[in-house]
């Protein structure tokens, strides 16, 4: 991913030293915390603070961040890469962690534990002192390049025990935990974000924090930062507030139909 | 008109949301005798108390949106800070309460000590009752701006009814109670209303409340003395008036706060303590007596601050008389035979924990059972699936397929398109099967059997080891399998009762279930009544089978009556939630369903056996396969009435109940 523009990102608390620092160090980070909280906004704003604001080699690097949203299907091969037919012939194509290894950028794996099991073997190669890729296929290990640096990020929450981290995977890692937002930081992250004012801004917060009382009921995730701010963008665009909390929150959070019935009752008594 | 039936799953999850914690929500008539009105919605510790129906308006959604805001109102004294009142913030606050002495406190709360500085201190009360009221439906109409028109359209029925007075909210409410309060004191509302006007402020917080409750004290109490006679009833100090006790509460609730971070902190102090032992070893280090001895201070406090949290637990126990504290409830219907149909929310079902602590007897039960989970271990073992399966000729995988490339070549040479599918990946073969074993806990399941129970292991259990390996249960060391001392077994023998036997039945199940991979849940039943339907959780579906759920199920124990459709029901509930393609229900008791009113008469069975056969028809229609395992010989006559004959079985020995079990569930998901 290129970045432009410094990605917006409110810190909430000294994530932004923890991280300058662990990348000072080459040491790998996990990230916790729920989905739509922040986590990857904050690995962007990371990123252009490390390579497109410094002055050494790393400014010059095309894609800094390399992002894998990893699901149940996703294997060591979509990492590593794999042989490709073109032609007569078959040729070999860099998946994107071997092309984050070899060209020193960002390597982010979204929801780590969704994918196979066969991929934390890779992860144990690259986040020890060894800091290399083997890649069966071409017989080939490859070192990573001095900037390289894996962030892996995922959900304690609401994964099943079955798919946890192993401590063994866990441990090489340091871990930054993230959550939502408190009430008033939220409500400036959402007026930002959509450009709504501060006044409707901090009641689709408060939507935010009332939702998220329901987390237990069939969504744990809560309703994300994200959500919030797409409700204010509807707003921004003339939506009026409880049709646009309906279309972007009610009926994203919950298929239960008492539940979206209970957070269409939240949303109602919330605005004016 | 709306009945509060109707309403209550949406109106429980509304009050969760706002609240941030739960709340049980239920019919006023469990309060009061009288035919409830809204202005006698209440709320305690654990619930609020609304009317059992609302027919205000013509429209459904204006009653439920009165429900709504009546639960604000509600809950408004939580969120806008009744009861964090603070004793001593009021007198700095206050120039009027330091002119008393402060009353000395013992376990009083401290809105108690407030009204202890009042000559009158029902009279201060009352007002501050009514006061606080207004005050927290102004705080609740600016957080909440959308219940204004609900609110609007209610106080426009109540203008419409002449008669409906004494039913206005707010400020003019607040007026309305103080004048029948008053009753023949002149003036009184003209003068008062200049000392109410600032709880109005958006500012305005619970000792504002308290500002404006000393100045109409003051204005009224001369007055009163000379205008009623019922002085007396002003001066008695009444003991355990709602709002005092549920300050109790709130502040038993911080003190819960406190002993949680008190636990951290000492465990925090125990890795400190390990790591400066390690040191010590290492020779490089005295060791740090400091930390030690810091931690002792803390383990002190730790236990006195538990044991005052316990005391004042009871006492609220007593006070508020609710048992059901901490779980949630959920009502069902039930099936009315006689009149062919359902009783609307008929039963409260609450979800009850079988143990808060862990006890250890779950890990010593399966030890003594392991010479026969290992065998049925094994047996599942070997029916689960292979773990993956290479698939060929896909459009993504780790490998090219050779046959699937060669194919490509040939379509390209003859010049037709060819297949994108040239890979082979390793797909993971699975079974989606969710499963709930339900198991009664009525009270009869305390009978001893009079058949020669399974084999077990007599070692000594006492030893048992502490700590199992849960991914493996039970290790192949039969080495230490202690063929047995005939008179320890006899010994045993005598005690054995059905539950035991219900009991191992589970553990076995749950140690095959670990080979199979299904996910599974272990939930018990009982209960008294209706309004009582106790629901155990031993296991939910996708908890792992650690230690605590060993001991849960270890902790299952004979407890009331059989009520089986609600817990049925219930279940069903959690099976659906699982998103599972394959759910199963396997239900084991040891007789029919009977309660205190399972029908018209209890000596009658047929009202539970009919609700108890709807609740399966409908779990069937609801696409959960359901099973009754019976230990009950005469289970024939009335299981037969309950579900087809292919969904039952019959368990002539009780002790064959494991067995029977295993073969159920490996027929019903198709091993």
């Amino acid at each position: 991913m290129a970045l432009q523009e410094e990605p917006y990102y409110l810190p909430l608390g000294d994530e932004v030293a923890a991280f300058e620092a662990a990348y000072q160090s080459r040491l790998p980070v996990l990230l916790k915390g729920p989905t739509g909280c922040g986590k990857t906004r904050f690995v962007e704003h990371m990123t252009w603070r490390l390579y497109s604001q410094t002055e050494s080699d790393r400014h010059g690097l095309k894609e800094p961040l390399i992002t894998v949203s990893c699901h149940e299907d996703l294997t060591a091969t979509d990492l590593v890469g794999r042989y490709l037919l073109k032609g007569d012939e078959t040729v070999w194509q860099d998946g994107p962690l071997t092309q984050a290894v070899r060209t020193g950028a960002l390597c982010y794996l979204d929801e780590i534990v969704e994918a196979r099991k066969d991929t934390t073997v890779l992860i144990h190669s690259l986040t020890d002192h060894r800091r290399v890729l083997p890649i069966d296929k071409t017989s080939e290990i490859v070192s990573a390049h001095a900037d390289f640096l894996l962030i892996i990020s995922y959900n304690p929450g609401y994964q099943s025990v079955l798919k946890d981290l192993k401590p063994s995977t866990r441990q090489r890692f340091v871990s930054l935990t993230f959550d939502y937002p408190t009430e008033d930081r939220e409500a400036e992250i959402i007026a930002h974000e959509s450009g709504i004012d501060a006044e409707i801004a901090k009641r689709l917060a408060t939507i935010g924090v009332k939702v998220r009382n329901l987390r237990e009921h069939g969504f744990e995730e809560g309703v994300s930062t994200r959500l919030l701010i797409y409700a204010g963008e509807l707003i921004k665009r003339g939506i009026e507030p409880r049709r646009a909390s309906e279309i972007a929150i009610v009926h994203a959070v919950s298929d239960d139909v008492a539940v979206q019935q209970a957070v269409s009752d939240i949303v109602d008594v919330i605005w004016p | 008109m709306t009945t509060l039936v109707e309403v209550e799953r949406p109106l429980s999850l509304f009050a969760e949301g706002i609240a941030g914690r739960y709340f049980h929500i239920r019919d006023l008539s469990e309060r009061n005798d009288k035919e409830a009105h809204v202005s006698d919605a209440s709320h305690d510790a654990y619930s609020v108390y609304l009317p059992t129906t609302i027919d205000y308006f013509s429209i459904h959604a204006d009653n439920a949106a009165t429900y709504r805001w009546l639960i604000l109102q509600q809950l408004g004294f939580r969120e806008f800070g009744t009861y964090h009142f603070d004793i001593q913030q009021a007198r700095r606050e206050c120039d009027e309460l330091r002119e008393h002495e402060s009353p000395e406190q013992h376990r009083e709360s401290d809105l108690e000590m407030l009204f202890r500085h009042f000559e009158y201190s029902v009279l201060a009360r009352k007002l501050f009752g009514m006061i606080e009221a207004a005050r927290i439906e102004q705080a609740v109409l600016r957080h909440y701006p959308g219940a204004i028109r609900h609110r609007k359209r209610l106080q426009k029925k109540f203008d419409d009814d002449y008669n409906d007075k004494s039913l206005e909210d707010g400020i003019n409410g607040a007026m309305e109670g103080l004048r029948g309060f008053l009753n023949g004191v002149a003036y009184a509302q003209t003068i008062l209303a200049d000392f109410v006007a600032p709880i109005r402020e958006p500012l305005a917080t619970v000792y504002t409340s308290v500002q404006a409750t000393i100045h109409c004290y003051r204005a009224l109490a001369h007055l009163v003395e000379t205008a009623t006679d019922h002085v007396d009833d002003l001066t008695g100090t009444d003991d355990g008036p709602p709002m005092e006790w549920l300050q109790r509460q709130v502040r038993l609730e911080d003190w819960q706060d406190d002993l949680d971070s008190m636990n951290a902190q000492l465990a925090a102090f125990e890795l400190a303590e390990e790591s400066a032992d390690k040191e010590v070893v290492m020779g490089e280090t005295d060791g740090d007596g400091a930390i030690r001895e810091a931690s002792t201070d803390m383990v002190r406090e730790r236990d006195q601050v538990q044991r005052r949290i316990d005391m004042e637990r009871s006492a609220i126990r007593h006070a508020l008389g609710d048992e059901h504290d901490n779980v949630r409830s959920y009502l069902y219907d039930e099936w009315d035979y006689l009149n062919s149909q359902y009783l609307r929310g008929w039963c409260r079902v609450y979800e009850e924990k079988l143990i808060d602590d862990q006890t250890g007897d779950g890990v010593t039960l399966l030890h003594k059972l392991r010479p026969l989970a290992q065998g049925v271990r094994k047996r599942f073992e070997q029916i689960r699936p292979s773990g993956y399966q290479r698939v060929n000729k896909v459009t993504d995988g780790d490998e090219l397929y050779l046959s699937a490339v060669v194919d490509v070549r040939a379509d390209l040479r003859v010049g037709s398109s060819p297949d994108e599918r040239v890979y082979s990946r390793r797909e993971r073969q699975k079974r989606d099967v969710a499963a709930a074993f339900l198991v009664d806990l009525s009270a009869s399941t305390d009978d001893p059997i009079d058949q020669a129970p399974i084999a077990t292991s007599t070692t000594d259990h006492s030893d048992a080891p502490s700590e199992v390996n849960l991914r493996d249960p039970y290790p192949e060391d039969d080495d230490e399998f202690d063929f047995d001392l005939e008179s320890r077994r006899e010994a045993e023998e005598a005690k054995r009762r059905i539950i035991d036997i219900q009991r191992e039945a589970v553990i076995l199940m749950a140690g095959a279930m670990e080979g199979l991979g299904d996910q599974y849940g272990v939930y018990g039943f009982s209960g008294y009544g209706h309004d009582c339907v106790e629901f155990y959780i031993a296991k939910e579906l996708r908890q792992a089978l650690d230690t605590r759920a060993l001991d849960a199920i270890a902790a299952m124990t004979p407890k009331r009556s059989t009520r089986m459709g609600p817990a049925i029901r219930h279940a069903a509930t959690k099976l659906e939630a699982s998103g599972a393609t394959l759910k199963v229900l396997m239900i084991i008791s040891d007789g029919f369903p009977q309660d205190c009113d399972y029908g018209p008469d209890r000596g009658n069975h047929e009202y539970g056996v009919q609700d108890t056969a709807k609740a399966l028809r409908e779990t069937e229609q609801r696409g959960i396969k359901s099973f009754c395992i019976t230990v009950d010989r005469s289970g024939h006559d009335y299981l037969r009435r309950m579900c087809p004959e292919e969904h039952y079985m019959v368990i002539e020995e009780t002790e064959e109940l494991p067995t029977a079990l295993q073969k159920a569930y490996r027929r019903l998901t198709h091993l």
